[in-house]
């Protein structure tokens, strides 16, 4: 199979959330078990500051102070601990908004546990013009962590409401194998899913990242894919199954590109396009709902490639890219 | 397949792949196509109609 070579300076890295635990997201996962996560982050802040001489070293010398937390309910309820007061201000929803930003959950499914000392954690005071600026940066930080650190398919299960994308989620993790996946070091499993045109599609990928010479190659694809009762299997089939390649060059390659106003790409022996090589195991999971109206299935199954593998770069690499393509100079252009 | 417009050269290709090695593995058979485009994104079923060809097509490569 072919590799390409990542280019991170092109493109904008990601900082990892600042959060440090000796566990691995999977480990984490388990640890706590039954799907409830418990996130706490805290940095520079006021409250810091005034935090309890020895408490930072009774929590270990690696862990950061804990000035927020938060708690991700199995039933996908989420509840916010912060020692921040409301007085008025309204900073209740300030804060809410910024957990709720993060998580991508609604307002609504979000509690702010303020100022009881039984349970929030130490906090200096409301003033100063802190709140929104600190606690609404921690309870970022906490909760982009609770977002990393949560199995990216119970995340999503927990929070989907539409049936039909839940379906084609669940086959295509079920047939990845994505719970049993074993971790392993420079591989990573991305999963994205979807819905347009009134189709529902869900795609993991698998990578495999050297690091260290930046070189990158996708292992294999499953997608599942659902677009009402089912006319032609084989011809759906074709369909999903050449709009995954298709997906794969935009994810990696694919860009016309212009230099002093020329296009420096114009032909297909430039211009860079899956070839043999590069395709990997392809596994489309087709599901047939008889049930509803066909919808057409051209274009559809492009749309959770790009993000699965992107998710899947991240996952190996903690490389966050955010342009497509992601790889833009092939193994053409970037061979010794 | 859908156009079939680069089918001709790929034609050409698997028949002297089959001819210098008439049981090819899948690799092999990836590889001889490596210089033909497919921009319908059929690759893996070409290459298992190839595979089909050589008679060496695996249960899992017929559907």
């Amino acid at each position: 199979m072919s590799e390409q070579r990542i280019e991170p300076e092109r493109y904008e890295l990601s900082e990892a959330p600042r959060y440090r635990s000796a566990l691995t997201r999977r480990q984490f996962v388990g640890a706590v078990g039954a799907g409830v996560v418990v996130l706490v982050v805290a940095r520079d802040g006021l409250s810091l500051e005034a935090q309890e001489p020895g408490e930072a070293e009774a929590l270990g010398a690696s862990a950061d102070p804990i000035s927020a937390s938060l708690h991700i309910g199995e039933d996908g309820a989420v509840t916010v601990f912060t020692g921040k007061v409301e007085v008025g201000q309204d900073i209740r929803t300030s804060l809410t908004q910024a957990v709720a930003e993060e998580l991508g959950v609604p307002p609504a499914r979000i509690t702010l546990i303020m100022g009881d000392t039984d349970h929030v954690p130490y906090d200096a005071g409301t003033f100063g013009s802190r709140s929104t600026p600190q606690m609404g940066t921690q309870l970022r930080r906490a909760a982009a962590a609770a977002r990393v650190g949560m199995d990216p398919l119970a995340f999503r299960l927990r929070n989907l409401r539409d049936e039909r994308l839940r379906a084609v989620l669940e086959a295509a993790a079920d047939r990845f194998g994505w719970s049993r996946w074993q971790p392993r070091p420079g591989r990573g499993i991305g999963l994205a899913c979807g819905v347009e045109e009134g189709d529902y599609v869900a795609t993991c990928a698998e990578v495999e990242v050297d690091r260290a010479s930046g070189r990158m190659r996708v292992g294999r694809i499953v997608e599942a894919f659902e677009c009402g009762a089912i006319v032609n299997p084989d011809g759906l089939r074709n369909q999903v199954e050449g709009a995954v390649v298709m997906g794969l060059g935009g994810a990696l390659w694919e860009a016309v590109e212009f230099e002093g106003g020329r296009i420096p790409n114009p032909g297909l022996s430039q211009y860079r396009l899956p070839r043999f090589g590069d395709v990997p195991p392809i596994d489309i999971v087709l599901l047939d709902r008889k049930d509803l109206p066909s919808a057409g299935a051209g274009e559809t199954p492009i749309i959770a490639v790009a993000p699965a593998i992107g998710n899947a770069i991240y996952a190996a690499a903690g490389v966050r890219l955010r342009s497509l393509p992601l790889v833009p100079h092939g193994l053409a252009r970037t061979a010794p | 397949m859908q156009c079939g417009y680069c089918t001709p050269g790929m034609i050409m290709a698997a028949l002297d792949l089959l001819a210098r090695a008439p049981a090819p593995a899948e690799d092999e058979v990836r590889r001889a196509l490596e210089g033909d485009i497919c921009r319908c994104g059929t690759h893996s079923r070409i290459v298992r109609a190839v595979l089909r060809a050589a008679g060496t097509a695996t249960e899992a490569g017929n559907e």
